[in-house]
């Protein structure tokens, strides 16, 4: 543990695991998907739906949304600020308990053109999160480091092509995590990073026609 | 530059120290800069960041009363204050009554959605600031010499967390406001002395003190008990500071004091741990209100 995590975080209250990690998940969330999308649901479950009220949890889940910071005071007025932004949202408060989901967890459903995807958040306390599922893939992301997450048709290569991508731009790998989902075909790529990853190399990844998709993560801030 | 550090225990630290030929301070302020890969300018400067933050809980939270969202927080701190005012001391000196007012005023900060700093919790976040920084005040002790007591107060957490837990969930109380008692009866300390032993000394005393503190908020939420809570951790960590500070050392080590904080905590009943299932919180008034607030 660091001292700084001790004497810290600097984070609006009332609750690290319930109001900074709910500020965090969202925050996590629309680096993944971006800020385009057309409405955004938000599922709360288990703790996060019992006392998230009193916490504040919802308002910290749309500031997080908005690009707000843990710390940031505008989190108070996040309703108001995603009014004025035209950013379209609603919060389901999943009352019954959920045993297959960690305590302090939320899922977020972004829908651009009525195509959803959703990244599934726990918060693990003291203000830090583990983004534990993105669109059906389990993964496990903190936050900690750069990151490329990558979907592609499960073909026959796919790896190296994309380890090869990562080699020639200097970057080392500090992890690599693939998934398959056999029934559509498809992979997930979690790449942990030691350093970002330049967007102008980001084309390279899509030169290959079996690649679908290349996220790229930053390391998010103290 | 001091190589990549840790320590586990105090013992551990206090070794370390000693060889290193530093103050607990300095040795704490180059083992943060060199295990986040800054310096240590950077670290005092990151550190004076949550210094400010605190002065200013402090200054804000007593403008006005601070009412929380589910209304269980409701203008203690701005009372306290007013009444000073209005008709002064009422127990004991105007220090007295400022560190029951400072400390309520970070917490229900915390509890009214503010900016807080943690320490190490959000729950327990008026401890450390109630007491450090008005003794400062009336000892005019300068920010640097607070940004270093904040250090020891970290490292102290540190020990803390690598022995048992700073989680109120897993240990109860005890491992929230108990920590941050000891944190800030160590930093106090480190305001008046280098001897490592006497700032081990009252973080022992102000944890033993506290051993066995349940951790059971009305509704889940970080209001009652947990901020008055906060007032009695800072006059214990003051109190703990003091008898340090006239000699007198602690018995159990340390390290033990805080092993047999988490035995405590692993014999805590679960509903006595965070869950709002027990104590305060199962009491027939606890419930109508929490009926209240999930309603309205």
């Amino acid at each position: 543990m660091a001292i700084f995590d001790i004497i810290g975080p600097i984070m609006i209250g009332p609750s690290s695991s319930h109001t900074a990690g709910a500020a965090r998940i969202g925050y996590f969330a629309r680096e993944i998907f971006g800020n385009s999308f057309d409405f955004v649901e938000v599922d709360l479950f288990n703790s996060f739906a019992d006392t998230g009220k009193g916490h504040g949890t919802d308002i910290a889940i749309i500031g997080g949304l908005l690009g707000l910071e843990p710390d940031d005071p505008r989190i108070l007025h996040s309703f108001e600020i995603a009014s004025e932004q035209g950013m379209k949202f609603h919060i389901n408060w999943n009352k019954e308990e959920n045993e297959d989901l960690p305590p302090n967890t939320a899922k977020i459903t972004f829908y651009k053109n009525s195509i959803p995807f959703y990244i599934v958040g726990n918060s693990i306390g003291g203000g830090k999160v583990e983004i534990i599922n993105i669109n059906g893939y389990e993964v496990k992301l903190s936050g900690k480091h750069f990151a490329l997450i990558i979907s592609a048709l499960d073909a026959l290569g796919i790896a190296a092509y994309i380890t090869n991508i990562i080699a020639k731009s200097g970057i080392n790998i500090a992890s690599m995590d693939i998934k398959r989902d056999s029934s559509i075909g498809e992979s997930l790529s979690v790449i942990k990073l030691d350093s970002e990853f330049p967007d102008e190399e980001i084309a390279e990844f899509y030169k290959n026609p079996n690649i679908k998709n290349v996220i790229k993560i930053r390391k998010l801030s103290e | 530059m001091i190589k990549k550090v840790k320590f586990k225990t105090f013992k551990d630290l206090k070794a370390q120290v000693l060889r290193s030929g530093l103050t607990l301070p300095e040795f704490l302020k180059n083992y943060e800069a060199v295990n986040q890969g800054i310096t240590v300018e950077e670290a005092v400067k990151r550190m004076k960041l949550r210094l400010d933050v605190m002065k200013r809980n402090i200054e804000n939270g007593l403008k006005h009363p601070n009412v929380s969202r589910t209304g269980l927080t409701n203008g203690g701190a701005y009372k306290v204050k007013e009444f000073f005012k209005n008709r002064g001391t009422l127990l004991l000196s105007p220090e007295f009554t400022e560190i029951i007012m400072n400390t309520l005023a970070v917490s229900e900060t915390n509890a009214c959605m503010g900016r807080i700093v943690a320490a190490p919790t959000a729950g327990a976040c008026g401890v450390l600031p109630g007491a450090l920084l008005t003794i400062a005040k009336y000892k005019n002790t300068s920010d640097e010499k607070l940004v270093d007591a904040l250090f020891v107060s970290g490292g102290i957490g540190e020990v803390i967390g690598n022995i048992a837990s700073l989680s109120g969930a897993k240990h109860g109380c005890q491992a929230e406001i108990g920590s941050a008692t000891s944190m800030a009866a160590g930093a106090i300390v480190s305001l008046f002395t280098t001897d490592i032993d006497a700032i081990e000394s009252a973080a022992a005393f102000a944890m033993k003190n506290l051993l066995g503190l349940v951790c059971d908020p009305i509704g889940g939420y970080v209001e009652i008990p947990c901020i008055k809570r906060n007032v009695s951790g800072a006059f214990n960590a003051i109190s703990s500071a003091e008898m340090a500070l006239a000699g007198i050392r602690t018995v159990i080590p340390f390290d033990e004091v805080v092993l047999a904080m988490k035995r405590i905590g692993e014999k805590m009943s679960p509903t006595l741990k965070e869950t709002a299932e027990g104590g305060l919180a199962t009491t027939p008034t606890a419930k109508k209100l929490v009926k209240r607030i999930k309603s309205g």
